[in-house]
């Protein structure tokens, strides 16, 4: 018998933590390619997607059931990602993700003469890797894990209009690295 | 103001794929704007998703084991407490009722449920010298967590039979949990100076499909220095759909073995 994540949230909250293999199976590799994607560490990103798992079974009594467990999950995945990234980068003292976005950019221009491009996805990812981790986060879940600008603002905690702002600048920035990838 | 009407229009994309002929029709100013912005963002579907590494499934399966059971030890050790001498008196009425409902409802449950399902596992009642154990049959309508406490219990037998051994092979057979499958593989290790018990992990390996269950047995297999396993790991190599970081890893524990 099949069942819904919230009634396997509800087995694991009740104390059958193996059911939480279930939910392992489901969403693995959507919360993998996430992490990737956020981190550019393939093993950073496994050690993430773990610590997920384990805190859903630590806090899965904080899950109310009256949004959809798939949000909830990547509510914590968020969180565990920005703990992640200012842990990294304990020296710049980061208290925001604006922050973040700031210092990302100021970096991004000179790496660009190091490296060879040779195709169009080499050149793509190594773009969506430059703009920063808020821009960048809105197009990974609106364009890689079909998430609507809505769940994204209420999983950033920010308005929709925010999240069409940070998609509209990140594909600006988006453009404007790809074409100088391609004049070098 | 286009490209601000572009992006809003992108999240319902997929209901509206025309969007960009009408946006060239409302905005006639903006055509290339719109088109490089549009390109850009559907270009990004050629960035491959990565895919998570075989070795990231073994280490979760191995930590919520590790959990799992944890939690299995700490429910003894409250059913420990209870059954103390210093468990107060005042306490022993309402357990006793809530026993007797649910004593009540297993018979029952048993009763209507229970008649034509297969015995799947052990799980073990030590009388006296531990010589006298049974088998409680269980299926997949028991939780995952009965089941991964018939299998642990098996563990504290000093002198297990072959009605142990036999049901511990039929879970690493049959049971649909990965969990379950790989803690039967775990209970079976703890008594692998048992010439049968090595027998049916071998004869186990051709038949499992999980990739974690493969990694475990062929673990398994090297912990036990089994070389007989030699034979049927090639032959789980050969099987088409096999993970290639799973037959890298077998690759790799025939070499150990050899």
């Amino acid at each position: 018998m099949e069942h819904s994540d919230k009634e396997l949230i509800a087995a694991i909250k009740a104390g059958d933590t193996s059911k939480m293999g279930i939910l392992y199976e489901k969403y693995n590799q959507d919360l993998y390619a996430y992490f990737f994607r956020m981190t550019n560490d393939r093993s950073k990103s496994e050690d993430l997607v773990h610590n997920v798992f384990f805190r859903m079974i630590k806090y899965a009594h904080n899950f109310k059931g009256d949004g959809k467990f798939v949000y909830w999950m990547f509510s914590i995945a968020r969180n565990i990602w920005i703990d992640d990234y200012r842990k990294a980068n304990p020296l710049r003292n980061v208290k925001t993700l604006d922050q973040i976005d700031h210092q990302l950019n100021i970096g991004a221009n000179n790496v660009a003469d190091s490296l060879e491009y040779k195709e169009r996805k080499t050149i793509l990812k190594y773009a969506l890797d430059q703009i920063g981790p808020e821009k960048k986060e809105a197009i990974v879940l609106s364009r890689f894990h079909e998430m609507k600008y809505k769940d994204i603002a209420i999983l950033s905690n920010c308005t929709e209009n925010t999240i069409k702002s940070r998609i509209k600048r990140g594909i600006v920035e988006l453009q404007q690295i790809v074409q100088q990838l391609e004049a070098n | 103001m286009a490209i601000d009407h572009l992006i809003a229009e992108l999240d319902n994309y997929d209901q509206n794929p025309l969007i960009l002929e009408e946006l060239m029709q409302i905005y006639p100013d903006c055509h290339q704007e719109i088109q490089a912005t549009f390109n850009s963002w559907k270009e990004l579907e050629l960035i491959e998703t990565p895919k998570a590494p075989e070795r990231m499934h073994l280490e979760f399966y191995k930590s919520l084991n590790q959990l799992t059971q944890n939690q299995i030890t700490d429910q003894n050790t409250v059913k420990h407490r209870i059954t103390s001498p210093k468990f107060q008196i005042r306490h022993l009425y309402k357990y006793a009722a809530a026993i007797l409902l649910l004593v009540t409802g297993v018979y029952i449950g048993r009763e209507i449920g229970y008649k034509n399902t297969p015995t799947l596992i052990a799980n073990q009642q030590v009388n006296g010298a531990e010589t006298d154990s049974r088998l409680i049959a269980i299926n997949d309508t028991h939780s995952a967590i009965t089941r991964l406490k018939g299998i642990q219990s098996t563990k504290q037998l000093s002198n297990p039979n072959n009605k142990i051994f036999e049901a511990l092979n039929q879970t690493l057979l049959h049971d649909p949990n990965i969990n379950v499958r790989l803690s039967a593989i775990e209970a079976m290790l703890h008594f692998g100076e048992h010439p049968i018990i090595r027998e049916f992990l071998i004869a186990a390996i051709p038949f499992q499909e999980s990739p974690i269950v493969q990694v475990a047995l062929a673990d398994a297999m090297i912990t036990l220095n089994e070389k007989r396993s030699i034979e049927p790991i090639q032959e789980l190599m050969q099987k088409q759909q096999l993970e290639l970081d799973v037959k890298r890893y077998l690759a790799n524990t025939v070499k150990l073995l050899l």
